[in-house]
């Protein structure tokens, strides 16, 4: 190893560094196997970096590439993707280190460190995520200053410092480019398939326990801004899927979706309408949620004949849509096959349920609405409970709850209400989404949890088409009324945010979801929408990509040359001000007794012919005139010096 | 760095489109400040690189819709056009002055020096010095201080070589951009003759002559200190006596006539004015060393005989420029 070679080397520990900080988040995600390898190629780099044991070859390099790759497919099985390919990059930046050969070699990795960083934003987008990005961003750039400094003068806060600055001056011109750069929707080319593996929230089937689940998790499903007040709680019903298909235990939707429209019946008074904004929490399912009934929705949606709300891909980050809805919208439109798919009952296994409805059925005169009270009526005073922990139920589900355990969640109760419609012959369906929603107790929007997942019922009317009617309301109308945290549930189940009596926490809990929910709004989801709305409210109107464009150019030159203002400006050279200020003063205490400095004469001379002529002085002359020339002309000023220069001169009489 | 090199010294001089350049750069007498119309600057490889990087990170936000991914962008974009403008502060504003340059032999290297003065309160960092593609020296000039950066030449004939255009460039604080300047300094070095290997001195080159208006000082015999003057021999000086005090003291010598030659022109047996230049260098060089008094005689320049380094430099020079006023 050469001298140079190894003097690089030495300076690899703040890449080291770098490559930690920058993975930091990342590693809760990794397999154990490649945190493994991460520590050893780790530690081994530190005994290089201590001179302890040399650069390995080229040959033991590639092996480790070898190694790697299959440290990779052990954990992953690929190492495509995006797990696997951030943990290629990590491991990756470690071998490059390995071979490290000049300056040119630690920018890519600092260039990798960059591409690492932004691989996090597949798993979060969160506020502190954004903090740490600003860490790493300071920190990469504080090592790009190591390795322009060629003799490595430069000390870690000096670095530390100057970094910041810059990252602070490049700062005004990030802010325009990031409200004004047109925001094309949509993907260039593919998404990746596993962008995002955990899903959250409802899932697109429904079977006893799939919603009580939820009401645990004290999660943020999405929140919600009306332009007006709120309707009433027991208004709020946020649909989310329709679940026609019923094997016998399991709710489904429907698997080819139509995309014919709704037939919808829009009352002509506003005085139910309600404009909303929705921030969705990313939860890698297309389907959105709306509160019922929608009718008006933003382009790049589509709404299917289920009156399902869907986008076209995934939502894997904070999504926001802006839509309108009216309580008293009527859907009046029913095919045939619709028809006969809403009876369906496959199974034979509850014949009790079927005589049950049946008789039911008959006794309330073959009236569809009289049959439907008599049903609720039956789950209010048959002893019917509302709870967490419902027992397990056998083959014969939907007999073993209405005739045997009699409790249930939510799910329990649409799921049985909407098999008593079929089985008397009213077309019905199962419907989950969320119910309910609590207003931000100091902002303006309000909060929709996991824990208000709720399934209801649609009963099909020939005079009015589909009409929502919820069970669980019959069963405990509190939970519809006042929120699923005031239902009479169990206490120990439900999610502390809900029930928690600590006021501070729950300040503190709602401060950071009001910060959460900005950040989502501004940053994360911002969009074309929120680029327009943002546009609006400055007054530009229809502002195409073009006019952005042109925006950007302007304010882009502005700025760019205030922040080139900033970089560039001199500051005044004060010091030297100062210390050239004062040898004048000292001169002038001279000319006073006589002795003139010529303008010719070098401080060294002058003082040399001052010594002759007041030779008592000659200490405090010649400590003056050295302080004057090592302060301008000298290459390791310091304060002291500087103010044991400015004392002396003051002091400095010329007669006793 | 490399994509400057298109444009590498002293090739530009040549091409009339680059006139405005050859124009500002030089050459100054007095020193020159580092105007803005003189310092330029383009991204280096890394930084090009580091273009890349962005238009791929750009791409990647647009097409996975990671706002995030444009913060990161865009922040990265301003750093990238900070430090444009903070590589370019680096070096502008910078005051250059000819420093000195020692003579050397023919043969040797020659060494000018350029002063860097930076008038700011802040270091100017990694300020690094070329000449036709090859880096010299690299400083770092104090705040509100005087720096030095040294030039390096092959001196080759004997006469006078100037330092010619160089390139003075920064890529601090991130590398990613290279600001440089390029300047000429009227800034000339005396390259004395190469002296040959051995030369003996010509019969009758040596004169001893006792008439002559010499100081008494001989080199026989001991005689006692004196305070050290500017041309006496360093192989006098007494440094057990300087240890003492803080001054330099000479050991003073007394009898015996000090050797005393002339080295003339016309007793060197060579034929060409080159050869007998280099003979009669190494005839200075050995005197010198030798403590004896000598004289120099070619055309049309005499100088008397004498001893010392102001002496010895003289007649070298003479030497050296023999023949080029």
């Amino acid at each position: 190893m050469d001298t140079s070679n190894h003097k690089l080397t030495m300076r690899l520990t703040p890449v080291l560094l770098g490559i930690h900080i920058v993975a930091l988040p990342l590693y809760p995600h990794m397999p154990l196997l490649v945190l493994l390898a991460t520590a050893i190629l780790t530690l081994w780099m530190l005994l290089i970096v201590s001179g302890r044991i040399s650069q390995p070859g080229r040959f033991v390099v590639f092996m480790l590439t070898v190694m790697v790759v299959a440290v990779l497919m052990k954990s992953f099985g690929t190492i495509f993707g995006q797990q696997p390919g951030s943990a290629m990059l990590l491991l990756l930046s470690f071998l490059k280190l390995f071979e490290m050969k000049s300056t040119r070699d630690i920018a890519i990795v600092i260039f990798m460190g960059f591409f690492l960083v932004a691989s996090k934003f597949f798993y979060s987008q969160s506020l502190l995520i954004a903090i740490h990005v600003f860490i790493v961003v300071v920190y990469l750039t504080s090592l790009l200053i190591v390795f322009s400094d060629r003799l490595g003068t430069t000390r870690f806060n000096a670095r530390m410092y100057k970094s910041l600055r810059m990252i602070i001056q490049a700062v005004p011109l990030m802010l325009i480019l990031f409200v004004l750069f047109p925001r094309i929707p949509g993907p260039l080319w593919g998404l990746p398939k596993d962008a995002q593996t955990a899903t959250t929230g409802l899932s697109d089937e429904m079977s006893p326990g799939s919603i009580n689940r939820l009401v645990g998790s004290g999660e943020v499903a999405f929140r919600v801004k009306f332009s007006d007040d709120p309707p009433m709680r027991s208004e709020l019903y946020w649909r989310g899927l329709a679940l026609p298909n019923y094997d016998g235990k399991t709710w489904r939707i429907e698997n080819a979706p139509s995309y014919a429209q709704p037939l919808l019946v829009v009352p002509d008074d506003e005085d139910t309408r309600y404009t909303y904004t929705v921030m969705l929490e990313p939860h890698n399912q297309r389907w959105l949620y709306a509160l019922e009934s929608m009718i008006e929705y933003e382009g790049l949606l589509v709404v299917t004949r289920e009156m399902q709300l869907l986008t076209r891909n995934k939502v894997m980050d904070v999504m926001s849509y802006t839509l309108r809805s009216d309580t008293r919208v009527e859907n009046r439109g029913l095919f045939e096959p619709e028809r006969r798919k809403n009876l369906a009952l496959p199974d034979q296994l509850n014949s009790k349920s079927v005589a049950f409805a049946r008789k039911l059925f008959n006794e309330s005169n073959r009236d569809s609405r009289l049959y439907i009270t008599n049903v609720l009526k039956h789950f209010r005073e048959k002893s019917f409970f509302y709870t967490l922990s419902p027992p397990l139920l056998g083959e014969s589900a939907m007999d073993d709850f209405l005739f045997g355990t009699r409790r249930g969640f939510c799910e329990h109760y649409a799921s049985a209400f909407v098999y008593l419609m079929r089985a008397a012959g009213i077309p019905s369906r199962v419907i989950v989404g969320y119910q309910g929603g609590a207003m931000h107790p100091f902002d303006d929007y309000m909060i929709v949890r996991q824990s208000d997942a709720h399934a209801w019922a649609e009963v099909w009317f020939v005079d009015e088409g589909w009409v929502r009617v919820d069970p669980t309301a019959a069963v405990s109308p509190t939970r519809i009324e006042n929120g699923i945290g005031n239902a009479g549930l169990e206490r120990d189940l439900l999610p502390a945010i809900l029930i928690s009596d600590n006021a501070i926490f729950q300040r503190a809990r709602f401060m950071w979801d009001s910060f959460h929910n900005h950040w989502n709004q501004w940053v994360v989801g911002y969009n074309r929408n929120r680029q327009k709305e943002l546009l609006e409210l400055l007054g530009f109107y229809n502002a195409s990509s073009g006019d952005l464009v042109m925006w950007l150019v302007v304010l882009m030159t502005c700025a760019g040359s205030l922040v080139a203002w900033w970089v560039v400006r001199k500051a005044p050279a004060k010091q030297k001000d100062v210390i050239r200020l004062y040898y004048d003063r000292f001169c002038r205490t001279l000319e006073k007794a006589g002795i003139v400095h010529y303008p010719n004469e070098g401080a060294s001379e002058f003082m040399a012919r001052v010594v002759k002529i007041l030779p008592a002085k000659q200490h405090e002359l010649s400590m003056i005139t050295g302080d004057y020339e090592r302060l301008r002309y000298g290459s390791d000023n310091n304060e002291k010096r500087i103010k044991r220069y400015i004392r002396a001169v003051r002091r400095f009489r010329a007669r006793h | 760095m490399s994509i400057t090199s298109i444009l590498r010294l002293p090739d530009f001089k040549r091409k009339p489109a680059l006139k405005f350049i050859s124009n500002r750069s030089g050459p100054f007498d007095a020193g020159v400040t580092l105007t803005n119309n003189r310092v330029y600057i383009l991204p280096t490889k890394i930084g090009v690189l580091f273009g890349l990087l962005l238009i791929i990170l750009l791409l990647g936000s647009v097409n996975y819709g990671k706002s995030l991914g444009f913060v990161l962008v865009f922040l990265l974009a301003g750093v990238g056009n900070v430090a444009m403008f903070a590589t370019w502060r680096n070096l502008a504003g910078l005051r250059l002055r000819a420093g000195g340059c020692s003579p050397v032999f023919s043969g040797e290297e020659a060494i000018f020096a350029v002063q860097l003065e930076n008038l700011d309160p802040a270091t100017r960092y990694s300020i690094a010095i070329s000449q036709h593609g090859t880096e010299y020296e690299v400083v770092d000039v104090p705040p509100a201080g005087v720096g030095q950066i040294h030039l390096r030449k092959k001196a080759g004939q004997r006469g006078l070589i100037s330092a010619g255009c160089f390139r003075l460039y920064t890529e601090f604080p991130t590398g990613l951009f290279v600001a440089w300047t390029w300047i000429e300094l009227t800034m000339q070095c005396v390259v004395y003759p190469r002296p040959v290997k051995n030369a003996s001195m010509p019969a009758g080159g040596t004169i001893v002559d006792g008439e002559s208006d010499l100081h008494g000082d001989g080199v026989e015999e001991y005689t006692g200190l004196r305070k050290y003057q500017t041309g006496d021999s360093w192989r006098r000086v007494s440094w057990k006596a300087t240890a003492r005090s803080d001054e330099l003291h000479t050991k003073e010598f007394a009898g015996g006539q000090p050797e005393m030659q002339w080295i003339e022109w016309k007793a060197i047996a060579a034929s060409g004015t080159e050869d007998r230049l280099s003979i009669m260098t190494r005839l200075v060089i050995d005197a010198e060393a030798g403590h004896r008094y000598y004289g120099l005689r070619i055309p049309n320049i005499e100088i008397q005989p004498n001893h010392g380094s102001r002496h010895y430099q003289q007649c070298l020079k003479t030497l050296a420029l023999y023949g080029h006023q």
